[in-house]
């Protein structure tokens, strides 16, 4: 069964998220593709979470799960991104 | 070792991988601005609790992290749209004061053009009232030193109205301005769309060209060179 918290979550993801959708268009922020889409597989997490609680638990808890390794390799892939385009420009500058 | 814990294992060594890259990466407006990057840290902080929980569960190790784990994930999202709204509001703050930036730059580059023109420019209103006047009108018109809006005297604020009301026109001569015998001008006159000056009135405003025509001036070449006795009257 879900939890209240779950299904606060879940919420919030809806409401939240076309709010979100104008704001990360109109910033600029070098390799943000990673992270919308670490964003995105968060918000997939919560939509299996709750899901799980009625229909198919074990694989919907498994594909809650592969959600979150997603969630650390796509923020790993930003962070790194970030990390290098950085250190780059700093390379330029000297 | 069971895939859900295999999952959770690996999200949260890559987690704590892009924490520590993210934390190593140096600071920059145009890049990754501190406003930007802290918050982040927290939000990766808080995804790094939940997976850290689930490991330690999954490994049978303690659940006590797991009542405060649905802490985390609750303030992940409310995060994530102040991360968005305050980077967002950042640089839009930023374009807004570039553009000032960009537009002074054109209005002290457009005024300097102005004041050193050898035309006399003039916004004026309907009853003489001077908005504005450039270095060359303010001595046709013998105005005093910049301080606008200014009313003209009562020969020239006839000569203005009568400019004003005629409005638009352009290159008419125009003898006028209590300007000595034989002085004629070249006159040119359109409508403003908005006001310079704060007395309002900014329909009947017109911005005035005048320059002289020179029909009977006879300074010397030398001469052309000095604003006193070029081609306006002296």
């Amino acid at each position: 069964m879900y939890q209240e918290s779950e299904i606060v979550d879940l919420l919030m993801v809806i409401f939240l998220t076309p709010i979100m959708v104008a704001n990360v268009r109109a910033i600029h922020v070098p390799d943000k593709r990673w992270f919308v889409g670490g964003y995105l597989a968060v918000a997939l997490g919560y939509v299996f979470t709750v899901l799980e609680g009625f229909i198919a638990p074990e694989a919907l808890n498994t594909a809650e799960h592969l959600s979150h390794a997603v969630v650390g390799a796509l923020f790993f892939g930003g962070a790194l991104s970030m990390f290098r385009s950085a250190r780059a420009r700093v390379s330029e500058q000297r | 070792m069971s895939a859900v814990a295999l999952f959770d294992a690996t999200a949260l060594v890559f987690l704590a991988a892009a924490f520590v890259l993210l934390a190593a990466t140096p600071p920059r407006d145009d890049g990754i601005s501190r406003g930007l990057k802290y918050p982040l840290l927290i939000g990766i902080g808080l995804l790094i609790f939940v997976s850290l929980s689930n490991v330690l569960e999954q490994a049978g190790i303690t659940q006590v992290l797991d009542e405060y784990e649905d802490y985390a994930e609750v303030l992940f999202v409310p995060l994530v749209a102040y991360i968005l709204y305050s980077r967002s509001s950042a640089e839009q703050l930023r374009l807004a004061e570039d553009a000032e930036r960009e537009m002074r730059r054109e209005h002290e580059l457009l005024m300097s053009v102005v004041e050193t023109t050898p035309a006399g420019i003039v916004v004026a209103e309907t009853g003489g009232t001077v908005s504005f006047a450039n270095d060359e009108a303010r001595h046709v018109l013998g105005l005093p030193a910049p301080s606008f809006p200014v009313q003209a005297s009562e020969a020239v604020a006839a000569d203005l109205t009568a400019i004003v009301a005629s409005a638009p026109v352009r290159g008419i001569r125009y003898r006028g301005f209590a300007a000595p015998e034989g002085a004629w001008y070249a006159v040119s006159a359109t409508p403003l769309s908005g006001s310079l000056s704060d007395t309002g009135g900014s329909w009947s405003s017109r911005w005035i060209v005048a320059r002289a025509s020179c029909s009977k001036r006879t300074a010397s070449s030398s001469a052309r060179t000095s604003r006193t006795s070029g081609c306006w009257p002296t």
